[in-house]
């Protein structure tokens, strides 16, 4: 579904020639395009995006981007697993007078106060030393290993995935186990270039694996003092990172990109053609001027709603529990 | 029928020539058999395909094909019906879900509508899942081409031609008419409707009757 052809398609439905504009410019349909993409996901949730931030010890405020519309009462999770439950401010005080000044603690609840800053309450902080690692491929630090458990990024879903001795090849989209013979103190590494397992005969050193340069890189510190270290792509060393202490997943209806370009492709899916061509009608032929006509307008705005409310069976799989609208916050909350 | 015979039945109601050389054009008309079909699957579900896509032990999401409408069935390894649920009610029923151990998945669930679907877990083992889903028709641009529905539904693409090109009019007049043609073609995929919904009840009213003879 390109943005080109589906003008033209409007274009056709108001009598309209493309390049020979009379009533309505090329520039109003495309304003009128991007208005209808955005009424449909706020009607019916049907794209998504993913943030997750990397939380350090005492955080507790996170700027969200721009392209946010709702985040689901559920769906900002601490640590891969923690859901936090949605509040407002003012409940919060109920729970807490002075809960800007709340020592950390294990985050139990999130909120909004100004339109674009997620907080969590209390702030984080971790009750057990946890180790992290590197995505290359999406610049983020995710834990690693825990005291019993592995974790590593699936970067395909933007999941963290829990496993044993298994680690996520994004190369063959694969899961492969380890098998290190622990009595003689083996261990290994996934290399996603080679696409082998690789033995590593040190045991006084711990090793992570660059995929941008396919090498085995050496952190040469036993992390007693907590400290953690970080592959940098650009120059190919490792270098010490504040040790983050856990991550903030927050999955979110999101505002579809804004098309410009002749060939831009809609981000909702074809499904929504019908109903993208007859909002754009609906609010074309409304507009008070010449060309208006609103029992026609009316139609098409009749269609659209129709149309969508078929489809919607499908758009029910949305979060029920959605509640903070990011786009109208409520600021005396 | 095919859809050249279907746009000359549209010439004849409009007396226009039927080589398309009038005031409509096979393009235009094109179009609009194309939105009459998306129309008419999404109220009748008349146009249905099968896919099966292969998922790999751990993993617990896959892309869905592009011409979803929408999905109404998903096997699970040849033998399991998952139940759909909303991604919040994952979230309000299992909170944690998403370290749920590896197994056999009970729901699915979907984002970002049509493009990706979710398990409720990772699932233990390669295998397939069979999905049955109501689908965006293929779409015509040749005059041979045949719509992918009952023959009992040709004229619903006459009228509802007839019905887009009186609306193209704008002029109350034509609104009206068009108005009229609306009804008449909703009128017939209610019959139509109506006629799929006795066939099913009519086999169920034999079998019981078949019953009470035996008793």
């Amino acid at each position: 579904m390109w943005f080109q052809n589906i003008r033209e398609e409007i274009q056709f439905r108001l009598r309209e020639i493309s390049g020979s504009e009379i009533f309505w410019t090329q520039a109003e349909l495309n304003t009128y395009i991007n208005d209808a993409q955005l009424d449909i996901v706020r009607r019916t949730e049907c794209l998504w995006g993913l943030i997750i931030f990397n939380v350090g010890y005492g955080d507790y405020a996170f700027t969200l981007p721009d392209n946010v519309y709702e985040i689901p009462k559920l769906r900002v999770v601490f640590d891969e697993d923690n859901h936090l439950i949605y509040i407002t401010p003012n409940q919060l005080t109920e729970v807490d007078d002075d809960y800007e000044n709340a020592n950390p603690g294990t985050p139990k609840y999130w909120y909004y106060r100004g339109t674009n800053t997620l907080y969590i309450y209390p702030p984080a902080t971790s009750a057990e030393i946890r180790t992290y690692n590197f995505s290359a491929e999406t610049g983020r630090i995710v834990r690693a290993t825990s005291s019993d458990r592995t974790y590593t990024f699936l970067a395909e879903t933007g999941r963290i995935v829990k496993f044993g001795n298994m680690r996520f090849s994004s190369e063959f989209g694969r899961i492969v186990r380890i098998q290190p013979n622990t009595s003689r103190g083996e261990r290994y590494i996934f290399s996603n270039k080679h696409g082998k397992i690789a033995m590593i005969e040190d045991d006084d050193n711990t090793y992570t694996f660059s995929g941008n340069h396919g090498k085995i890189a050496r952190i040469q510190d036993d992390n007693s003092g907590g400290d953690q270290y970080i592959f940098t792509k650009n120059k190919g060393i490792i270098k010490k990172i504040e040790s983050p202490i856990g991550n903030l997943n927050v999955k979110y209806v999101k505002k579809p990109v804004i098309l410009e370009d002749d060939n831009d492709e809609f981000e909702i899916h074809d499904v929504f053609k019908y109903a993208v061509i007859k909002y754009v009608c609906y609010k074309a032929l409304e507009e008070p001027k010449e060309s208006q006509n609103l029992e026609v307008s009316g139609i098409f705005f009749k269609e659209y709603a129709d149309e969508l409310g078929r489809i919607m069976p499908v758009a029910k799989s949305r979060a029920s529990s959605r509640q903070a609208r990011i786009t109208s916050p409520d600021l005396n909350n | 029928m095919t859809i050249d015979e279907i746009f000359e039945q549209i010439y004849i109601k409009l007396g226009e020539p039927i080589d398309g050389s009038g005031f409509v054009s096979n393009t235009e008309l094109f179009k609009i058999a194309n939105e009459c079909q998306f129309d008419l699957n999404t109220r009748t579900e008349s146009v249905w395909a099968q896919e099966t896509k292969s998922i790999y032990k751990n993993q617990w999401q896959i892309e869905l094909p592009t011409d979803i409408i929408k999905l109404n069935r998903v096997l699970y390894d040849n033998s399991k019906a998952l139940i759909h649920v909303s991604p919040g009610y994952m979230d309000t029923e299992y909170p944690g879900w998403e370290s749920r151990s590896w197994g056999t998945p009970d729901y699915y669930f979907m984002y970002d509508i049509n493009k990706r679907l979710c398990l409720d877990r990772q699932v233990n083992k390669n295998t397939t899942l069979i999905l049955d889903y109501i689908k965006i028709p293929d779409e015509l641009d040749d005059v041979t081409d045949e719509p992918e529905f009952d023959s009992a539904l040709d004229e619903c693409f006459i009228i509802y031609a007839q019905y887009k090109l009186s609306l193209l009019e704008m002029t109350s007049d034509k609104i009206k008419q068009a108005y009229s043609f609306y009804g008449e073609y909703l009128n017939k995929i209610m019959m139509f409707n109506d006629q799929a919904l006795k066939r099913k009840t009519g086999r169920q009213a034999r079998i019981s009757t078949f019953t009470n003879w035996a008793r």
